[in-house]
């Protein structure tokens, strides 16, 4: 694992609440709840890149009739 | 975690509706037996209607398998097939339903209610519609 440091500008109160809420939430400390935050964010963001490379196979206008009957076909015609 | 039928499975590639925003919203509940993901890739030429090339297509595939849709590995479901292929007339629903006999699941999640009877299931495999879904999985 590599080291890095990070400064937090935060309000007093805030500061107050989150360290408060952490513990409730499950984390042990800051740094454990932003590593979990960074590798969601990251998660997240491949979600969003995957969905933009599905928009490449869209059919428009195919209802859940559409798919059931697609698949009946390929089913039927290989037995 | 809902187990998804390959019908399901093929909206969520096609289609940006209902079906696909249940799933990206809730990316940890949704599998699929291996199978599922085979036959999809067997019959490509039938949905793929972009013409997209097998290696972007394989690309995607293997994408949606690891962040939102789990494939089940044949071993975990294998010893199940044949009691799967007593409970339906398509032996190709098998591997799902052998699924989920074998994994502790809200229910299997399918367009085609006509395969999969829940009178025949009983009590022991629930079978979910969209709506269903929706309604454990609010939006």
């Amino acid at each position: 694992m590599t080291e890095t440091q990070v400064i937090f500008r935060l309000e007093k109160g805030v500061l107050k609440e989150f360290d408060e809420t952490l513990k409730i939430s499950g984390f042990k400390t800051r740094n454990e709840w932003f590593r979990a935050s960074i590798r969601t964010f990251l998660e997240d963001v491949e979600r969003k890149k995957v969905l933009r490379k599905l928009r490449k196979l869209e059919v428009k206008g195919l209802e859940e009739t559409d798919i059931e009957n697609m698949v009946n076909k390929w089913r039927s015609e290989t037995k | 975690m809902i187990i998804i039928d390959t019908n399901v499975l093929l909206s969520f590639l096609l289609t940006n509706g209902i079906t696909r925003r249940i799933i990206v919203e809730n990316p940890e509940v949704f599998i699929t037996p291996e199978f599922c993901f085979e036959e999809l890739w067997e019959h490509r030429d039938r949905w793929n209607k972009k013409n997209l090339p097998d290696s972007e297509l394989q690309e995607v595939i293997n994408d949606v398998k690891r962040l939102f849709v789990t494939a089940v590995a044949l071993d975990a479901y294998n010893p199940y097939i044949s009691e799967g292929e007593k409970l339906t007339d398509d032996k190709e629903d098998a591997p799902i339903i052998a699924l989920a006999i074998s994994v502790d699941n809200e229910g299997i999640w399918t367009y085609n209610t006509k395969h999969f009877k829940q009178e025949v299931f009983g009590e022991r495999i629930r079978v979910l519609s969209t709506k269903d879904v929706i309604k454990l999985y609010p939006f």
